[in-house]
């Protein structure tokens, strides 16, 4: 399997070197952030593309922090994902989409590494909900609260 | 007469996203033509969307507390400064923002003023209350909620749907 790893622009080193000393046959990529202080030496890694789409469309499997960013495309894009919240964020709320996501089965949430191996060899037998959302419907509003003010 | 103006202010990552998807959304240059777009974005979060933009450094330091402290009152005055100056210099009546912190103090003076102000709760909340959340409930005219549980955590949410 193709593993993509994404961590936004927050460092999670303890993710990125749990996963480049996993025992496995699979093929990794990862994204890791400007500030790491881990660099993956037994796979491949970056710190900035144009197109992540691209890697998120090759993989088999995307492991991602619990950005919404990150997140919303990938379900957006319908991939199936594993969200591994990161809590070194002094604001801890990485979690808060993460249970949503976790509740709502729309993707795996590993909250404790150490069972992520485990999460990514039963991968494709787990079972996940499509992701469904109401796009954002108050741009009209907003527009005539503009106008108003604007008295045009 | 001066030039009309919105001031949109958006912070770094994911309220930078929702800034851009928002102003896809209302699409400006076509619905509300002639009104300058002004940025008041943290560093590295100016969109080129804007007409023009400025730059500041975040409120709140996402690692430590205590550098918050230290950095905290310094741009409380630079960020009224820019405020008052843009007040000045443009007929600015709506400020737009989806966050963070960095908003709290325009908003404030926006408010003395009596402004409208627009505010979108950050989506990436479900259960949880933002900082800037919880101070804007207080001081916008219309605050959006992109998640339907966070209308049981304010009084004043209106549902958005998500950007």
């Amino acid at each position: 399997m193709k593993i993509f790893v994404t961590v936004g622009t927050t460092a999670f080193d303890d993710l990125i070197l749990y996963l480049d000393n996993l025992d496995t046959e699979n093929e990794i990529i990862f994204q890791i952030s400007d500030d790491h202080k881990y660099i993956p030496v037994n796979h491949k890694y970056f710190t900035f593309t144009d197109d992540i789409e691209e890697y998120y469309n090759m993989s088999d499997v995307v492991i991602t922090h619990s950005g919404a960013g990150s997140v919303y495309r990938l379900l957006e894009l319908k991939k199936k994902i594993i969200i591994v919240p990161n809590m070194i964020r002094v604001d801890g709320h990485q979690m808060d989409l993460a249970n949503f996501m976790k509740d709502n089965k729309f993707a795996l949430v590993c909250t404790d590494i150490k069972e992520l191996d485990q999460m990514i060899k039963n991968f494709h037998s787990t079972e996940i909900e499509e992701y469904k959302f109401d796009r954002f419907f108050k741009q009209d509003e907003i527009i005539d609260i503009i106008k108003k003010a604007y008295n045009i | 007469m001066k030039q009309k103006a919105i001031l949109f202010i958006n912070g770094t990552g994911g309220h930078k996203a929702q800034m851009v998807r928002l102003l896809r959304n209302l699409d400006m240059k076509n619905k509300a033509n002639g009104i300058k777009l002004i940025g008041l974005c943290e560093n590295g979060a100016g969109l080129e969307e804007y007409d023009e933009y400025y730059e500041v450094d975040p409120m709140r330091d996402k690692h430590s507390y205590l550098k918050t402290l230290i950095t905290a009152p310094l741009l409380v005055l630079k960020i009224s400064y820019l405020i008052f100056k843009l007040l000045k210099d443009y007929n600015i009546e709506v400020l737009i923002s989806t966050g963070p912190g960095i908003v709290t103090l325009p908003s404030i003076i926006f408010k003395i003023f009596n402004k409208k102000i627009i505010f979108i709760e950050t989506w990436s909340r479900y259960e949880t209350q933002s900082f800037s959340g919880k101070v804007m409930s207080k001081l916008a005219d219309e605050f959006y909620v992109q998640n339907r549980s966070l209308l049981n955590k304010y009084c004043n949410a209106i549902y958005s749907g998500r950007l």
